[in-house]
């Protein structure tokens, strides 16, 4: 797991950090509140190690992951 | 993804993809996340994890109420919580019914948009156009 603080889009971060959970905090959104635009606080392949982080944190924050929904080879059915 | 009216919100998805996949904001008293859900006309809940319900500063272990869900896998009991808010596309809904459960992590979304959020609107789904639209 990496912290950080860096502020960017959530394009940019998408394609910086390819297959991983970032923890956003949430400066900009569009008009239908998607978020995009952010400080990146925390990203990591594990997401437990973001919800460790995001715990103790107040405020808007984004979590999501950059790379393919559901992962490859999966399909939904709940 | 654009807003048609003011009463009409369209969403446009690959119909292609393994789930219609949307940003959604849990809000409780004083804390947001904004999360990936799946559109889930099939869930009677909204559904949130157990741990987004905490940092929203719930405490779903000792909710009152508590419900059977059936999965395509397994019956489960799991507490119902009401979450201040939850918004997506731009509309927000007040006191909106959650239950709490973990998605296992291929998931890689953080929930499901179910009905409890889904059954105040018109859900108009062309899967041929790929157009998601809300009233």
């Amino acid at each position: 797991m990496i912290i950080m603080i860096k502020i960017a889009t959530i394009e940019e971060l998408e394609k910086q950090y390819p297959d991983e959970w970032l923890l956003v905090e949430v400066l900009e959104e569009d008009m239908l509140s998607n978020p995009i635009k952010g400080r990146l606080v925390a990203h990591s392949k594990a997401r437990d190690e973001i919800d460790e982080i995001s715990a103790d944190l107040k405020g808007d924050y984004s979590i999501f992951f950059t790379g393919e929904i559901p992962k490859k080879g999966y399909a939904f059915c709940f | 993804m654009f807003l048609a009216d003011d009463n009409m919100v369209e969403h446009r998805f690959d119909p292609k993809a393994p789930g219609i996949v949307l940003f959604v904001s849990v809000c409780g008293e004083d804390n947001k996340r904004r999360v990936r859900m799946v559109l889930d006309t099939g869930s009677t809940f909204v559904l949130i994890p157990w741990k987004i319900a905490q940092e929203l500063g719930y405490k779903p272990a000792v909710s009152k109420e508590w419900t059977r869900i059936t999965t395509a896998s397994a019956v489960i009991y799991a507490p119902i919580i009401t979450l201040k808010a939850v918004a997506t596309l731009g509309i927000v809904i007040n006191n909106v019914n959650v239950v709490c459960h973990n998605l296992p992590d291929t998931s890689r979304v953080d929930g499901l948009l179910g009905l409890s959020y889904l059954r105040n609107f018109k859900v108009e789904i062309d899967f041929k156009k790929g157009i998601l639209t809300l009233v």
